[in-house]
């Protein structure tokens, strides 16, 4: 059997090739561990602990044992000796060699399989010493409550460093940069910090009054306290609920919509409500504990009347509806509900015990007990509450996840992990209420860790966990464990304040320092989890598109309200939390810019730089309306005050010297290429004059109306001053006189060789027929005469700069009558000998006029919108 | 350190046979990235967070196709109309078939002949019937899998179980898992591109969703109604800053942007989004010429034939030509196939439109050299019922002339892209109701791709939501002799 080649197909040997070389040695362990524990160990539990482990030691071994595997007992030999795969036992057996054992006995493993085995020993048979195997379940049932998520918070005093008036967070932050000789970062200067704090809290650039006065400040306790009051003055600001709202969304899988229906209506009528609840509740600095109770339980919290507090449970139903499968809908209502609240991946226990964490099927089933007693109304102003069934129904286990198969009964109760020994069942109706107040309670020992890691991650771009949604056994330790704690322990003790929680963040000295990069610290700590220095972050989808709209000055700062569609024209300039989020069909738009997918709980957004990005920003009608406004704007100045308004509007600073210099070449270099008008490109429909001699237009206007699918003087045919003049998609009819033609014409939109194919066609014996003439700036290009035929006008090519017009002329001779006609017109564009597009009359036809170009200054603006420097905070 | 929701980490953006270590990267990092060739900004050179998902990557073992052509026949087509013949049911005609019906969605009664003649094809001599006569010239590059079968006779959960391996849940698509898996091989187009003309298929954009896979890897969806670029591709053109203009615009960008990395010094996220304007602006006149079908020769215009289908599946062509990693082509909105009713003038017009073109497809990708390495996937989410369907109030129009959803046993067939050619795999009952022999399960089919595409399926995993996913979830078993 010839065993795969794992070579570089497989990360591990260019990872080690790679850290050696930059002498990483640090990491090197990880990346090996990582190995071992993605890609061995679940090998050899799913294939061979079975026989060779905890219950049966088959021929004497266990394959869970690292002893036994690394080194031998008395009576059997080690199965591996690393680095040396021929001389491996274990390898030996599952190349599944006629002439000798094969194993796994059921069936060979895949080759991919044993080539990473092979890979694994080559590399030195990794295993890490102190863990045992099999997690919780095989060795060791209790080995879970080691796990420091399940350990009660513990509020430590901050390490002292001398320096008693530190704050607690840099004492923490400190503490382990010192144990690894690093120092942290100076603090970022007054602007930095004022944009990074206005962005942090409300989503949002700074005011420029705001960012002038920040730079205006010398010293640093004066400093201090502006900042300190920026803090609160952002804080109290609608806006900040309008962008914290946003991330709950995200945890919420908010959407608008229901997902795939097939009859039903597909809309959540009321989902707004749900959201402005969540904006209120922030901006209110609702405890967070009671923000959990409302949406999980606010049924029992409120009158039926109060409809607005019931839309908090919006959290639990505004998922996808499954084709209104039970079973799917709850599941769903479980994984936003655990993974959100207490970062406990619960529904992985839906078809077996959890794997890894100590979640019994028995929780999964009692939480789906809980909710299946729960019902919703379908009508009425309050469609996103739930409330108790007056019979709860007592769940019993799905066998494998399988509604068919019933296993035993089960009592709803809420997490066997996280009660004193045997957990209580609920006794007050559904059991929601308990569930609620068992989640948003202070002896929870996730509830907190989870919401004040999620309010670290959001300020800080990582969570003290990596891992924002999966607090369980398998995932790494907080990088500050005992600043974990202490956030927590302010946080409960703040009367679970977001604000307060908020506010002791960003006035810390780490938050507060420099991002910029820090070589000394790279290889220490590459990740920056110890915090050297504060990281640069990339505008999301939402402050990207408010930041935008805020430039221009177009931004609607009214606070709630239904859900608006965002990417319909004339484009709403509402911020993008109000955007309708349609879960089935979200616009290319959201998904381009990494939003949170509306389907599943969204712990945190993927960040992606693709050309799609790029291309929305050069040319959609959005972002080129904003630069429009400031480009406008700035356009009642002149010289280099104009160029400063642009930089005020979107960057927030005068220019340079230097940007000064090349932004009014780029101006003067823009003026130069479009000298004659700033009439847009491509086809325009209109009427004019035409000289005597039948070769050169002298006057050009635009038909004023579309109606029914042509252009033409009104809605009326004929209209009293242009009588049938009109043009259609595929022709049109001609005008009354020489004063009067009917006129489709080209605008060049950049200098090209063009080569033009038409055919003209008259299909009436009555009247004397048109003639179709083809004018270009210099002279007529070529035409033709029709009556009752259809013919193809001589091919004609010509060059082009950018601006030139090519008109299509009908000229109805004698009368108009029985001038209806039919010209299609192709016209084939070139750049140094390279084809670069078809413009075709006929498919390109539009009720709209072409759009104005952009003028000089607001390309300009454009392209500042177009930065690194917007779309990045430092 | 365990990968788990590290979501703006590379480990997490990318597969785990990519994923590279951070101190890789770092190491990198340390030589300054401005001196790197835009070619070499390769995804696995950037740490965190913003890097292209989408560069090239290998994958985990030899690859037989590297793009794939999935023909996805929405509503079910008869596979005892098109390549599984059945000429008992011409013995039972009008009457019960032995054994009884198995359950399908409606009421189905009696035998139900084909009404299209079956001849055998090429020299392996594979039967199709007279709807697919250009298809079937092409039967000795073709592997027939007249033993699918999917769990449940609806069009929703069957949709989503042929796409994305699961019937209820909202799991990413196979398009999904490949661009995720392989990048693309062209940075100026999507990567996995879903073409359906006039709308979307029932389950709407679910049947290209990324699920939990980043957004950027879901199905790009392009109505072929269409024939203009600029509403195939969004943001494609700018119809108020002329080109050249736009080449200042991006000088200018050029040299604002460097001044603001000088100051502050190297940074992987600032160069990659520098970069991504380079590739945009290279995309506007590259993407423009993928979908543009009057570039094609008359001949070969001539070969894929008139209309809507022929243009589409022309313009799959041009796509994997130019290295797009997935196309999937829709017969149309809604479900075309689902001829509950009039089947056999139905299924003629549908055959009708899409046969020839794709006879010219496979004709075509062959003579370019192209077939070896591209994957063709021809079939619905299901078939259809040897039985007649019963009328039934709302559900059919009463004619008595039309054939159920049949999960129980379909045909599909898979060319080119490492693919036995000439070769029948499985069979089902002699009427044609259920696979019996060598059975082929919708996940087995998944499995047998992804190993044709270099993907061992039970490897091949994302770590999401506390576990690792797959495709093929817990099932799926490669069908070894589907592979030449």
């Amino acid at each position: 059997m010839q065993i795969l080649e794992p070579t570089n197909r497989l990360p591990l040997r260019a990872l080690i090739a790679v850290a050696v070389a930059a002498g990483c040695t640090g990491g090197f362990a990880d990346e090996q561990e990582d190995f071992f524990e993605r890609q061995i160990r679940p090998l050899l539990a799913e294939h061979c602990v079975s026989c060779h482990g905890p219950d049966k030691q088959e021929g004497d071994l266990r394959l869970d044992s690292r002893q036994q595997v690394l080194q031998g007992s008395a009576d059997v030999a080690a199965l591996v000796v690393p680095g040396n795969p021929q001389d491996s036992r274990l390898l030996q057996v599952i190349l599944y060699d006629e002439n000798d054992v094969q194993m796994p006995p059921r069936a060979s493993l895949p080759q991919a399989r044993i080539a990473m085995v092979k890979h694994w020993i080559e590399s030195g048979a990794f295993w890490p010493a102190e863990h045992s195997f099999g997690q919780a379940k095989a060795v060791d049932p209790e080995a879970w409550r080691r796990h420091w998520a399940f350990q009660p918070i513990v509020d430590a005093p901050p390490p002292d460093h001398g320096s008693s008036d530190s704050h607690p967070i840099d004492a923490f932050v400190r503490d382990r940069l010192k144990q690894l000789q690093l120092e942290p970062s100076p603090m970022a200067d007054g602007r930095t910090l004022a944009r990074r704090l206005s962005y942090a809290i409300t989503g949002l650039p700074p005011q420029l009054d705001d960012l002038r006065a920040a730079e205006a400040i010398n010293s640093d306790s004066e400093r201090d306290r502006w900042l300190s009051s920026y803090t609160d003055q952002l804080l109290a600001s609608p806006q900040f609920g309008e962008r914290w709202a946003r991330y709950w969304l995200d945890i919420s899988r908010y959407a608008d919509t229901k997902g795939y229906v097939f009859t039903d209506g597909r809309e959540y009528a009321n989902a707004w409500q749900f959201r402005q609840w969540v904006i209120r509740s922030l901006n209110d600095d609702m405890p967070y504990d009671e923000f959990l109770r409302w949406q999980i339980a606010g049924d029992r919290m409120a009158h039926m009347t109060e409809a607005d507090k019931l839309a908090a449970m919006g959290f639990l139903t505004l998922g996808r509806r499954f084709l209104n499968n039970k079973h799917d809908i709850i599941d769903d209502r479980i994984d936003v509900l655990t993974r959100g609240t207490m970062a406990l991946t619960v529904t992985c226990a839906r078809c077996h015990d959890h794997k890894f964490d100590p979640i019994p099927t028995a929780d999964y089933y009692s939480l789906y007990g809980v909710f299946d007693s729960s019902d919703e109304p379908l009508n009425g102003p309050s469609t996103l509450r739930l409330s108790d069934r007056e019979q709860p129904r007592e769940p019993v286990i799905f066998v494998r996840g399988s509604p068919g198969n019933r296993g035993e009964r089960v009592t709803r109760h809420f997490l066997t992990a996280l009660s004193d020994g045997e957990p209580q069942p609920f006794t007050d109706g559904s059991g929601r209420l308990e569930l609620a107040n068992k989640i948003a309670s202070a002896d929870n020992p996730l509830t907190a860790r989870v919401a004040v890691n999620r309010i670290w991650m959001r300020l800080f771009g990582t969570g003290l966990v990596d891992s924002p949604s999966d607090f369980g056994v398998r995932t790494p330790p907080p990088s500050h464990p005992e600043l974990l704690d202490h956030l927590a322990a302010f946080f409960i003790r703040n009367n679970w304040s977001r604000k307060a929680v908020i506010r002791y963040i960003v006035t810390s000295q780490t938050w507060r320092q420099s991002s910029q990069p820090r070589p000394d610290a790279a290889k220490l700590d590459p990740e920056n989890r110890l915090l050297t220095r504060s990281p640069r972050r990339r505008l999301d989808f939402e402050a990207f598109r408010d930041s935008l709209l805020s430039a221009a000055g177009t931004l609607d700062t009214t606070v709630g309200g239904t859900s608006v569609d965002i990417t319909a024209r004339p484009y709403s300039t509402r911020r993008t939390v109000y955007a309708r989020i349609d879960r089935q069909n979200l616009p290319g738009l959201f998904r381009t810019f990494d939003f949170a997918s509306p389907d599943n709980h969204a712990p945190r957004r993927f960040e992606t730089t693709v050309p799609q990005q790029a291309l929305f920003q050069l040319n959609s009608p959005f972002v080129m309306e904003q630069a429009r406004h400031i480009g406008r704007r700035a356009s009642k100045q002149s010289g280099p005050d104009a160029i400063t308004s642009v930089y005020l509007d979107v960057l927030q600073r005068t220019p340079r010297p230097d940007e000064l210099q090349v932004a009014t070449s780029f101006l003067q270099d823009a003026a130069a290429a479009a000298p004659s008008s700033n009439q847009g490109f491509g086809w325009q429909y209109g009427w004019g004059e035409i000289s005597e001699q039948k070769s050169s237009v002298l006057q050009f206007q635009r038909l004023p109306v579309f109606h029914e699918n042509r252009w033409g003087g009104g809605t009326e045919l004929p209209d009293p001053q242009l009588g049938w003049c009109m043009l259609t998609a595929t022709g049109g009819h001609a005008g009354g006189d020489r004063k009067h033609c009917t006129i489709r014409r080209w605008v060049a939109d950049q200098d090209s060789l063009i080569r033009i194919d038409s055919r003209l066609k008259h299909a009436n014996s009555d009247g004397d027929g048109v003639t179709g003439l083809i004018i270009a700036p210099n002279g007529l290009l070529a035409s033709a005469q029709v009556h009752n035929q259809s013919q193809p006008i001589p091919a004609a090519e010509v060059s082009v700069v950018a601006g030139d017009t090519i008109d299509f002329v009908i000229d109805c001779g004698a009368n108009e009558s029985h001038d209806s006609f039919e010209w299609r017109i192709t016209i084939q564009q070139s750049v140094d000998g390279r084809k670069v597009r078809d413009w075709q009359s006929d498919r390109e036809f539009s009720g709209a006029q072409p759009a104005e170009r952009l003028q000089p200054l607001e390309q300009l603006a454009q392209t500042l919108l177009l930065t690194n420097e917007f779309m990045f905070v430092d | 350190m365990t990968i788990s929701e590290h979501i703006t980490d590379i480990s997490q953006i990318l597969p785990p046979h990519i994923a590279t270590s951070r101190r890789e990267m770092l190491s990198r990092c340390g030589l300054g990235f401005g001196g790197l060739a835009l070619g070499s900004l390769l995804a696995a050179d950037s740490a965190r967070g913003a890097v292209n998902p989408m560069l090239p990557k290998p994958a985990q073992m030899p690859v037989r196709a590297k793009r794939v052509i999935h023909l996805f026949m929405n509503g079910g087509p008869s596979h005892v109309d098109t390549f599984d013949p059945k000429p008992a049911l011409q013995k039972y005609a009008g009457k019960a078939i032995p054994g009884g019906n198995l359950k399908t969605e409606r009421p189905t009664g009696a035998a139900f002949p084909s009404p299209f003649r079956f001849r055998p094809y090429g020299e392996s001599g594979i039967e199709v019937s007279d709807l697919f006569p250009n298809v079937a010239r092409n039967i000795d590059d073709i592997a027939v899998i007249r033993s699918m079968h999917a769990d449940v006779p609806n069009h929703e959960p069957s949709l989503l179980l042929m796409n994305c391996g699961e019937a209820r849940l909202v799991r990413p698509s196979l398009g999904s898992w490949l661009t995720y898996g392989l990048g693309t091989d062209n940075q100026n187009l999507p990567a996995f591109v879903s073409m359906c003309p006039g709308g979307y298929p029932i389950q709407e954009s679910q049947n290209w969703q990324a699920g939990f896979l980043p957004g950027v890897y879901q199905g790009t969806y392009v109505d072929t109604k269409n024939t203009r670029i600029e509403k195939l591709i969004e943001n494609i053109r700018n119809d108020r800053v002329i080109p050249g203009q736009q080449a200042r615009q991006l000088e200018l960008l050029r040299t604002l942007n460097a001044g603001h990395l000088q100051q502050r010094g190297s940074d992987p996220n600032l160069e990659a989004r520098i970069q991504s304007f380079e590739l945009a602006f290279r995309m506007q006149t590259e993407a423009a010429d993928a979908f543009d079908i009057s570039r094609e020769p008359e001949h070969i215009r001539e070969l894929y034939g008139d209309g809507l289908h022929a243009r589409q599946i022309l313009i799959a062509r041009r796509l994997v030509e130019r290295g797009v990693r997935f196309v999937q082509i829709w017969h149309g909105a809604g479900q075309p196939w689902d001829n509950h009713d009039d089947i056999e003038v139905n299924h003629r017009r549908l055959a009708g439109q899409c046969d020839q073109a794709i006879g010219a497809l496979l004709t075509d990708l062959k003579q370019r050299g192209l077939l070896e390495e591209t994957l063709v996937i021809w079939g619905g989410e299901f078939g259809r019922t040897p039985v007649v369907e019963m009328p039934k109030k709302g559900s059919n129009q009463g004619k008595i002339n039309g054939r159920d959803h049949n999960h129980w046993g379909f045909t599909m067939w898979m060319a080119g892209g490492g693919v036995r050619g000439g070769y029948v795999h499985g069979a089902t009952d002699e009427f044609g109701f259920r696979a019996v022999e060598d059975k082929v399960h919708v996940h087995d089919l998944h499995a047998t791709i992804l190993k044709l595409m270099g993907f061992d399926h039970e490897t091949f995993t994302y770590h999401y939501a506390g576990r690792d996913f797959r495709l093929t979830d817990v099932h799926g078993t490669v069908v070894e002799p589907l592979i030449a």
